[in-house]
């Protein structure tokens, strides 16, 4: 059970950082298609007014009319107060500006040096020192006789990056930036789509736009605002996630343990202490007094669900775990009853042995050990032995001997329901005998079985063997055991097997027998 | 250095802005005689074979360089007597936008003409057409030629504050003295027909190289063709 929860437990695991994993990465491929969007549409946007620009220019150039005429200059100005990112438009001959509009004055830009010289005879100047009009520094296009001056911050500011850190690259030059000093890395230097700068906590993006233009846009946004923007939706659906998740492992393990074989779930059980033990009071039939119990092993599957001792017994000998279950449900007596088992001379539990615990002397050994641990006599603890157990051989016998030399009373449970020779009667001493609750019922219904338990009563007078009556259900049941000598019985009409709780409650309301036994007078002492 | 550029003539015109200076000096107007200037020893060291004149219209605002030893020096001693005779010139901060936008025009206009160019720093030489050539002897201007020079008219239209230096070349057929003067008129005749047809105002020089700059070798009639050319170089006026 371990080992699965341990698989149980690092699967979660795994799922949960598969989940975060995901989640990270669909937030990260969320911005980068909308930054990606965004780039795209600006560099949409510069790529449209740059080729307008130069159409603009052509045409211009084209135009028949008389230079600085009324004519011409309506024609500039139509020009220009279209595009509201050109500030100005001049008309030039070689180095002098002779006519034009906007707001560049009469001389005009005239930048020392051309950032591009093309081979159709455009010519561009990016914004610069020697292009900056008033702190703005203007995008400068001349072709023929004609140039615009175009302010590359209205593409950032009208565009889809207001707010960002961002600059706008045009064939590897800075041709627009949202602010000075951005610190922002060079397109080059950067992989496209989102790179993580963690030296200084922010997200650095990338993208391309290249149709016409070779056009790179360069934003930064801090991770917080990142995770402002994703984490709300990360987070509600890693919750969902997780609970799904949560949900089908909790359904996989309740169906691989019903899936289990019995053994397994057994031994899980064991590992787990989920064998418990509910106390049957044993009581004195004369007064009623409750002088001990037998503890009854209980296997609580489910909550609720429990599995006769009947059925896991046999099935505990069969596959060796008999042994466990004794010492565990050993541990669970001490703990439960230790106080009554020392403070008490007359209380006694009984505790069932199995085969496997008699074929070494481990058991013996732990059995005392754990006593003495417990500060328990042994002689509070009776072992209760089924006939089949002492078939087996003579090993079986001596380890009877053993345990009874050790101050154990030792039990006959069962008594005349198994194949039995009887011999071992004669062989063995003995301590008691438990009739068996099939003879019990036969009181008083004139069975057969009601003539055998008188057999059987009088053979362990004869050996001198005590006797405990089983499954007594009923007043008149008692009364026949009582005038036959039998002193001791267990059954419904007492008390159903409790749990340690309610036996306590139980025994509190009875009191127990503390004088010693085979005395006339009976001390109940309450507890 | 020996010049033969009249500086002293060239200067006293002027105050009358005739500041061309030269051999060939003057004005569009006046009645188109020929006018013989007799050279000017500048350094009286080096003297110069007397130069038959050329029998051609006159060109404004031009010399003929006859000093072939440093053609380079002596264009640059008239550009700084056309800035003394206060010819249009650059403001030293215009001049790298003046050579870009040069560069950009004969881009526009030149590029695929046929017309080479090409641009040091603050110089640009152009070359005409491989296949337009003069014949041999001649200095006519054939149809091929005149296309040309429209393009490369039109080109610098406007661009004024240069000196234009037009470099004529012979094949090495014939005499070299001969062959000088041929390509003296080879060079006049092409400044002269940007000058007439269009309007180019720029300051002009003329220099005839004769054969003794060829690109070619003169084995075959071809390679003595492309010997037989014209190229110009124009350098900005900078005050």
């Amino acid at each position: 059970m371990l080992g699965f929860t341990l698989v149980a437990v690092a699967g979660v695991l795994l799922v949960s950082v598969s989940v975060a994993w995901l989640l990270w990465r669909m937030s990260l491929a969320a911005e980068e298609a909308r930054a990606g969007e965004l780039a795209r549409a600006l560099g949409l946007r510069t790529e449209q007014i740059l080729v307008d620009a130069r159409a603009t220019l052509e045409r211009l150039d084209g135009l028949t009319v008389e230079r600085c005429s009324a004519e011409h200059l309506v024609a500039m100005q139509d020009a220009a107060i279209a595009r509201p990112h050109i500030r100005t438009i001049g008309h030039w001959r070689a180095a002098e500006r002779l006519c034009g509009l906007g707001f560049v004055g009469p001389p005009g830009l005239r930048p020392a040096r051309a950032d591009r010289i093309y081979e159709s005879g455009v010519i561009a100047w990016w914004p610069g020192p020697q292009t900056e009009v008033g702190g703005v520094r203007l995008f400068l296009m001349r072709y023929g006789d004609h140039d615009i001056a175009i302010d590359p911050g209205m593409l950032l500011e009208t565009g889809p990056v207001r707010g960002a850190h961002a600059e706008l690259w045009l064939e590897g030059l800075r041709l627009a930036s949202t602010g000075e000093n951005l610190d922002l890395p060079q397109p080059e230097s950067l992989a496209l789509g989102l790179t993580l700068d963690h030296a200084n906590g922010r997200i650095v993006s990338r993208y391309s736009h290249a149709s016409v233009l070779p056009i790179d846009i360069v934003a930064v946004e801090p991770i917080g605002r990142f995770w402002g923007r994703y984490l709300p939706a990360a987070s509600i659906a890693a919750v969902l996630g997780l609970a799904l998740i949560v949900g089908w492992v909790v359904a996989l393990l309740r169906y691989s343990r019903r899936q289990m074989s019995p053994p397994t779930q057994l031994r899980e059980a064991l590992a787990a202490n989920r064998i418990q033990v509910h106390y049957q009071p044993v009581v004195d039939l004369r007064t009623g007094a409750c002088v001990g119990a037998e503890a009854l092993a209980r296997w609580e599957v489910e909550p609720g669900e429990w599995i006769s001792p009947e059925v896991f017994i046999p099935m505990a000998e069969r596959s060796g775990l008999i042994a466990r279950i004794t010492l565990s449900v050993l541990s669970t007596v001490l703990r439960d009853m230790g106080d009554m088992l020392r403070d008490s001379r007359e209380f006694c539990v009984n505790l069932n042995l199995g085969s496997e615990d008699l074929l070494g002397n481990h058991f013996a050994q732990a059995l005392s050990k754990r006593l003495e641990a417990a500060g328990v006599a042994p002689q509070r603890l009776k072992l209760e032995i089924t006939e089949r157990v002492l078939l087996n051989d003579d090993d079986t016998r001596a380890r009877i001997v053993d345990l009874r030399r050790r101050g154990h009373a030792v039990i006959i449970d069962d008594f005349g329901t198994g194949y039995s020779s009887l011999s071992y009667l004669e062989k063995l001493e003995l301590d008691a005998l438990k009739i068996d609750k099939s003879f019990v019922d036969g009181i008083g219904t004139g069975a057969v079985t009601g003539g055998v338990i008188g057999h059987i009563i009088e053979m362990a007078d004869s050996l001198g063997l005590g006797m405990v009556a089983e499954g007594i259900e009923r007043a008149e049941q008692v009364d026949w055991l009582l005038q036959r000598d039998v002193r001791y019985g267990q059954g419904h009409f007492f008390g159903r097997p409790l749990s340690a709780e309610d036996f306590h409650a139980f025994v509190r309301a009875k009191g127990i027998a503390v004088a010693p036994r085979r005395t006339s007078g009976v001390e109940v002492l309450s507890v | 250095m020996s010049m033969r550029i009249c500086l002293g003539l060239m200067l006293a015109l002027g105050a009358m802005n005739l500041t061309g200076c030269a051999w060939l000096v003057a004005q569009r107007e006046p009645p188109p005689e020929p006018i013989v200037v007799e050279s000017v020893v500048v350094e009286p060291e080096r003297t110069v074979e007397p130069r038959v004149p050329i029998q051609a219209k006159i060109l404004p605002h031009a010399i003929l360089v006859l000093d072939l030893e440093d053609v380079d020096a002596e264009l640059d001693l008239y550009r700084q007597a056309l800035l003394d005779a206060d010819r249009p010139a650059l403001a030293p901060d215009d001049l790298g936008y003046f050579m870009d936008v040069l560069q950009a025009r004969l881009l526009q206009r030149l590029g695929g003409t046929g017309v080479d160019f090409r641009r040091e720093d603050d110089r640009v030489w152009l070359r005409l057409p491989a296949g337009s050539s003069f014949d041999s002897g001649s200095v006519r201007l054939d149809g091929e030629m005149r296309a040309a020079l429209d393009l490369v008219g039109k080109a610098i239209a406007g661009f004024d504050q240069v000196l234009l230096s037009v470099h004529g070349h012979t094949d090495a057929t014939g005499p070299l003295e001969v062959n000088r003067r041929i390509s003296e008129q080879r060079a006049l005749a092409v400044a002269r027909y940007l000058v007439d047809e269009h309007h180019v105002a720029a300051s002009v020089a003329i220099v005839g190289h004769g054969p003794l700059n060829p690109v070619a070798s003169n084995d075959t009639p071809e390679e003595r063709a492309r010997n037989r050319r014209v190229e110009l170089r124009i350098d900005p006026l900078v005050r």
